[in-house]
């Protein structure tokens, strides 16, 4: 096992007072703190960062990990630390980092689990003391925006981690039957409570999450319950105005566009757009004009003519400042 | 082993109790959070009526990570979950925008 120069992690000097630990931790959290910070590997940084100050910042830990360390420094590589008391992390929570199993085995070895001051499940025992709630699972779920307009029943298969008597913890299949409801969003949570882990002395079972994800659309962009396409149509169509089909997410339909239309123009279809929690959105169309290829001499031809005829200046702000 | 089962619907709330069961926090440390508007009720007039969005999850988690972890008092820790969460908005929209930027740039010949 590697063994850890917290000093070093922290950057201060090992006869650094608490006040300098302190404030070279606050420097070093709020630089990588997973909440944060943008920083790659910002969570692996933080981490090893609060393991540093969690032995520096107490006393006891302190001076028993300086023991270690001299220990170390002096004589062959010693088994002083104790041993075998790793584990002993079931805290749950996939939210919460800094649990026991977040702490390196270094860590473990020397200190045993994490100090119960960083979690606080050991905290909420009004019951039994070892009551705890199972632990919380979470999966991605893509939906398509299709599926996202009615209610689905989808099956999910998943594993839950299942801690037997000996803290051995194996891994069991389960399959559900879910109803995704209609109008989910990008990011939306959906719990499913008592799906997750079995809790601890007759604790609730955790809960399953999914995490909803909206899978991208080839020809459509969601902007809140609307949804926007971008519309192609030949200069003579934008002029002229035409009828084309339009494709929505459930099926085509005929649109009139006006005479003169603009690139970037928005025209709405209502109706077509997401199921929301305040009725459906509508469809927009975003209007882009695409000019053909002028390779033929007949078609250069045909648009000299229009630039002779039509006498249009598309700079004509700028002549007026 | 695959077990069969029925159709399961999604819990759309979760009570006082189930909330700090979820975030491993006790309920007198949740009560400060709502005092503080960190994370409001969606319904209810007194704690044991109290219900909450399956969002608030994540908003407390964070809220306790940071007031552990950065040291931050109640008032800033409000301030920055604010922050963050406008940033997350204004992400997303700028990422929708860039998005239909491009479709509208990209020359299809």
């Amino acid at each position: 096992m590697e063994f850890k120069d917290f000093y070093a992690v922290l950057g201060v000097d090992p006869g650094a007072d608490d006040k300098a630990i302190k404030t070279a931790y606050r420097k070093l959290a709020r630089q990588y703190h997973p909440d944060v910070s943008k920083v790659t590997d910002a969570e692996a940084r933080f981490k090893e960062v609060a393991e540093a100050y969690e032995v520096l910042k107490n006393h006891d830990k302190r001076a028993e990990y300086d023991a270690l360390r001299e220990a170390r420094r002096r004589g062959p590589a010693g088994g002083t630390g104790r041993q075998g008391q790793a584990g002993g992390g079931f805290s749950g929570g996939g939210e919460q980092f800094a649990s026991d199993a977040d702490f390196t085995d270094f860590f473990n070895s020397v200190f045993g689990g994490a100090g119960a001051d960083r979690g606080f499940s050991r905290q909420q025992s009004r019951r039994d003391p070892f009551q705890q709630k199972g632990r919380d699972l979470e999966m991605e779920w893509p939906v398509l925006l299709e599926e996202s307009l009615a209610e689905q029943t989808v099956p999910i298969d998943f594993t839950v981690p299942q801690p037997d008597a000996r803290g051995q913890v194996e891994e069991t299949r389960k399959s559900l039957k879910v109803k995704i409801p209609a109008g989910v969003r990008d990011g939306e949570r959906i719990r499913l409570k008592g799906q997750g882990g079995p809790g601890m002395a007759n604790g609730p079972s955790g809960d399953l999450y999914l995490h909803i994800r909206l899978v991208p659309h080839p020809l459509f962009d969601v902007e809140g319950d609307n949804l926007v396409l971008t519309l192609p149509l030949a200069p003579w169509e934008a002029a002229l105005g035409t009828k084309v089909t339009v494709p929505t997410l459930t099926g085509k339909v005929s649109m009139s566009i006006p005479p003169n239309s603009q690139s970037g123009q928005r025209l709405r279809i209502k109706g077509k757009g997401l199921v929301g929690k305040r009725g459906t959105g509508d469809l927009f169309a975003v209007l882009k004009i695409v000019l053909p290829r002028t390779d033929s001499e007949e078609v250069k031809k045909l648009w000299s003519q229009l630039a002779d005829t039509a006498s249009f200046n598309p700079r004509e702000e700028w002549s007026k400042q | 082993m695959t077990q069969a089962t029925n159709v399961h619907s999604p819990s759309l709330e979760m009570s006082l109790d189930e909330l700090c069961q979820s975030a491993h926090l006790p309920t007198d440390y949740l009560v400060e959070l709502v005092q503080y508007n960190i994370v409001l009720p969606i319904a209810g007039a007194e704690p044991r009526e109290w219900l909450f969005s399956i969002a608030a999850v994540t908003r407390v988690n964070k809220a306790a990570r940071l007031h552990r972890d950065l040291d931050m008092d109640w008032a800033d820790v409000a301030l920055v979950l604010d922050l963050l969460e406008d940033i997350d908005r204004l992400r997303t929209e700028n990422d929708q925008l860039k998005q239909q930027l491009n479709r509208l740039l990209t020359v299809i010949q």
